[in-house]
């Protein structure tokens, strides 16, 4: 599983910026939050799904290849 | 060796890279900057030398006229520096969307998949070791690797071409591209002979046509690969949908030519948002689905297409500030 935070959406809250820091950042330029478009380990997965619930803009999108 | 660039109008200063543009170095910085094609073509570009030495003489005669250049413009595309330089960009207008795209960086896209869809037309899918954050209807450079040979049996080893993104950005790390083979073209004459398995250079994203939020209607125009990103965009809204409504406008002389039109017909019976109209003529098109002034309009395409496109829409009552614009300029 990868994740992607859709610009479009993304409102700047940084509520996955402090729910999982080693997935996603804040570019600060475009003010959004960008994720790493590595696969989500296991042991970051509970992480990186509290982060797609809790993104108040539902910007974050889960990718299974 | 590279030189000290400063922008006259926001007092920033960086390096630029060996061989690199002032162009490719202010986007490398993420500096805002007015800009279209990459190639020279389009006079997008076209900002001042306020000081330094510098090289644009492979700029066209025709995209920056010698008077221009006397007043000391120049195509930043197309402009090397020779010394340290101070460049003064003639507007912003990049920043208004409220959105802004991702700084360009280099990948290796593995290719996938080559497939001929139909005439001339390409498809080329690649699988890319880093995602790249474009927006719906930006372009990536492509550069195939080195013993690719085109048409003419010449080297295209190293030679880049630029297309617009036909995917979505939700694919992450997978990219297509619409492609038009030339006869005797270094690059899409080598189409045929790249493998599964091949690494072709990608970079990007580039390009200021990319889709704006916005609640208004959207009618996306493309020609036979001005699809490639209208595709891009359709596949992106398909998700969460576009309340407002989009209708594609899809030209082509011939119905093969219409490539990828089953994909966009079942969107167009699957989705309430979403109106398909393929068609032979873009005249017979635009008069019968482009009217009103609250809407925006993309077009994408070769430049004849892109100008009369936005000569009959401007003609329907659309304001030219709605209607945004990628020429595709041929890319042998």
């Amino acid at each position: 599983m990868r994740l992607w935070v859709d610009p479009y959406r993304c409102a700047g809250h940084l509520t996955c910026c402090d729910e999982a820091p080693e997935l996603f950042e804040f570019d600060e330029e475009r003010s959004v939050a960008v994720a790493s478009d590595e696969e989500v380990g296991p042991e970051l997965r509970s992480q990186a799904m509290s982060a797609v619930r809790l993104c108040p803009e539902r910007a974050i999108v889960t990718v299974e290849e | 060796m590279g030189h000290s660039l400063t922008v006259f109008n926001t007092r920033q200063e960086f390096q630029t890279g060996d061989g690199e543009t002032m162009l490719d170095a202010l986007l490398r910085n993420g500096v805002r900057v007015r800009y279209g094609c990459r190639r020279g073509k389009c006079a997008t570009c076209k900002h001042y030398v306020n000081d330094g030495e510098f090289d644009n003489s492979n700029a066209s005669a025709y995209a920056l006229l010698d008077e221009e250049r006397e007043e000391g413009l120049t195509l930043l595309c197309q402009t090397y520096p020779l010394s340290d330089c101070v460049i003064e960009l003639r507007e912003d207008e990049a920043g208004d969307a409220g959105i802004r795209p991702a700084k360009p960086k280099a990948v290796t896209g593995t290719v996938t998949g080559v497939e001929a869809l139909a005439g001339d037309l390409w498809s080329l899918r690649l699988d890319l070791d880093g995602s790249l954050s474009a927006l719906p209807g930006q372009y990536v450079e492509l550069t195939l690797p080195p013993g690719a040979r085109g048409d003419p049996g010449e080297a295209g080893g190293g030679v880049s071409r630029t297309f617009s993104i036909a995917s979505s950005p939700r694919d992450l790390r997978r990219l297509e591209v619409i492609v038009r083979r030339y006869p005797g073209g270094v690059f899409s004459g080598a189409l045929d002979g790249l493998q599964p398995g091949a690494e072709v250079g990608v970079s990007g994203p580039y390009g200021q046509v990319f889709l704006r939020p916005a609640n208004r209607p959207m009618i996306l125009i493309g020609d036979e690969t001005g699809i490639g990103p209208v595709l891009s965009v359709a596949r992106y809204t398909k998700a969460q949908g576009w309340p407002a409504g989009i209708t594609v406008l899809h030209v082509a002389p011939s119905e093969a030519e219409l490539v990828h039109r089953h994909e966009l017909a079942a969107w167009a019976d699957g989705r309430t948002d979403f109106e398909y109209h393929p068609s032979g003529g873009l005249g017979t098109a635009v008069a019968a689905k482009v009217s009103g002034e609250d809407v925006d309009v993309y077009v994408f395409g070769a430049p004849a297409f892109c100008e009369q496109a936005v000569f009959l829409v401007e003609a329907r009552g659309v304001s030219s500030k709605q209607i945004h614009v990628e020429q595709f300029f041929p890319a042998h």
